[in-house]
């Protein structure tokens, strides 16, 4: 080897020496990541839940929630109509009977979910969450950047659904969702909702905080969380629903438009006035309680 | 040899260098508010999309809809009368900070100083400190408590995350204001998150447990949320009401 090349060899050594000694310099670097920085998989059950009727659930949503109560909605006059419309009645007819809860409503009703995980077995990247309910279908959460489909693809109950992580949060966001229920009512949310859910994890607490945009029945977008708790020793149960066509009302049960009878039951039931439980976006910010003030109670049944 | 030399030079140089890195006295730990792992000052409102009812007005008495209570606490609240805590001056009652987050306003979060986040809220025209760093002194209890706070960050980076809080010494109050009381015992531990939405709106979502054996036979867990208002947004205290 002459002179020059020992050279090279020398300083090239030099430098490696250099880097190894150098190194903890790199290892405070900032870099983006795509993989997993909170692992959500596992069985959870929901706060509160195990008395019926207390803790977390929300009065509002759930199996809890009162027919035509829209307060906290920011519905518009659409989404006003369309709730009108509706009759609780319609999970009797048999399209109906074993309907799915809709994707991002589920974590809502109660109970708990199963959240397992994808792994590509040779990269061991993670593809998919997967998310199921006691009354769900399963709820792919896809983890490996792939784009959401063209507007006009099928439209299901549990929608499709994209993930990435910001920070600890997963950041969720679904599209193609079925018009379905945003609340154990008939207010609903439009096919051409998107949600975006946030899950936090907090030392043992699950958080998920789901906000609903939808330009057809709501004037600006809609927030609601619930906290769950991991459960190494809940089994997430079979739910065998069966489609049952004896004493089926023929027909689509619904009310047109100004024939609903019992739209003012619940604020009659609560003493608020009418307007107030009617939603809208006004209605969902402090300042709304001075022009609630001036309202008429409504007479009680 | 030149060359010889040269890389000897180089390898010492560097070894120096770390040497340089282990002496001399240690470096301050970063203030709370350098090291914070999210920004969390400015204008935020509440926007009552849950339990609207329950907090635009107050409830009814004897409602305690979510609330599991103990016979003690149902007892008390079954008991509640405003007009006798507006004439007792304990009009703030339902204005503590295990209830505070729930009430409808603007909260507005600056720095006091360096490792003191102060959370004012219109509400009952309230103010929160919380302190990061070194355990308290015993205080009295009061109607806010005292607040011992701590980043929580990402543990791979980019580093970002959220506050954690614990709050004890407070003085009993209503966990809601129909007179659901929580006692001098309780322990409330909160989760701050901020969360972007696609529109670019910024929310403020604060989780919160409050462990109270005696009025509470399991923790109550909440979730209420803010959106953040623009630089210079209004913002009005109220006055305490019992009603």
């Amino acid at each position: 080897m002459h002179r020059g090349g020992r050279a090279t060899v020398a300083m090239l050594g030099c430098l490696l020496i250099t880097t190894a000694l150098g190194i903890q310099m790199f290892a405070q670097a900032s870099f983006a990541t795509t993989y997993q920085t909170t692992d959500f998989s596992g069985e959870w059950w929901a706060v509160g839940n195990d008395v019926p009727f207390a803790g977390r659930m929300p009065f509002e949503v759930g199996y809890t929630a009162e027919l035509y109560d829209y307060s906290g909605l920011p519905f518009n006059d659409a989404g006003r109509a369309r709730a009108d419309a509706g009759d609780i009645s319609d999970w009797s007819i048999p399209e109906f009977v074993c309907r799915p809860h809709p994707g991002p409503y589920n974590w809502f009703y109660g109970g708990g979910f199963r959240i397992t995980k994808d792994i590509d077995p040779i990269t061991r990247e993670l593809v998919a969450y997967h998310v199921q309910f006691l009354r769900s279908v399963d709820r792919p959460i896809y983890m490996d950047g792939r784009p959401h489909p063209p507007e006009w693809a099928p439209h299901t109950w549990s929608g499709f659904s994209t993930g990435r992580y910001d920070g600890n949060t997963l950041v969720v966001t679904t599209t193609h969702i079925r018009e379905s229920y945003i609340r154990a009512n008939s207010a609903l949310f439009s096919e051409k909702s998107k949600f975006t859910e946030y899950l936090m994890l907090d030392d043992d607490l699950l958080t998920i905080t789901t906000l609903l945009e939808d330009p057809v029945y709501m004037e600006e977008p809609h927030l609601q969380s619930i906290s769950f708790r991991r459960d190494l020793h809940k089994e997430l149960p079979y739910f065998p629903c069966t489609v049952n066509v004896e004493n089926v009302t023929p027909g689509f049960p619904h009310f047109l438009p100004g024939k609903n009878p019992y739209i003012d039951d619940t604020a009659k039931m609560l003493g608020l006035p009418r307007e107030a439980i009617r939603g809208g976006a006004e209605t969902v910010y402090p300042e709304y309680r001075k022009k609630l003030k001036a309202l008429p109670r409504p007479s009680s049944n | 040899m030149r060359t010889l030399v040269a890389a000897v030079m180089v390898i010492t140089t560097s070894v120096f260098i770390d040497a340089q890195r282990g002496q001399g006295p240690p470096a301050a730990p970063p203030t709370a508010r350098a090291a914070a792992a999210i920004d969390l000052t400015g204008t935020w409102v509440s926007v009552i999309h849950e339990d609207w009812w329950l907090r635009m007005v107050t409830p009814r008495k004897g409602d305690y809809t979510h609330l599991l209570l103990t016979p003690a606490a149902r007892k008390v609240a079954d008991a509640w009368d405003p007009a006798r805590d507006e004439a007792a001056g304990e009009q703030c009652k339902g204005y503590g900070a295990a209830a505070i987050t729930r009430l409808p306003g603007r909260l507005r979060i600056t720095w006091q100083d360096e490792n003191t986040l102060k959370l004012e809220y219109e509400a009952g025209n309230q103010t929160r400190l919380l302190h990061f760093g070194a355990s308290r002194p015993a205080a009295s209890p009061s109607w806010q408590g005292v607040s011992v706070a701590e980043w929580k960050y990402t543990a791979v980076p980019p580093r970002s995350g959220e506050l954690k809080v614990v709050t004890n010494r407070l003085r009993a109050g209503y966990l809601r204001k129909n007179g659901v009381p929580y006692s001098t015992n309780t322990a409330m531990t909160e989760y701050y998150h901020r969360i972007m939405a696609p529109n670019g709106d910024s929310w403020l979502t604060i989780v919160s447990e409050v462990v109270d054996p005696e009025n509470l036979p399991q923790p109550f867990v909440l979730s209420t949320h803010f959106k953040k208002l623009p630089d210079g947004a209004a913002f009005t205290p109220e006055p305490c009401s019992a009603s």
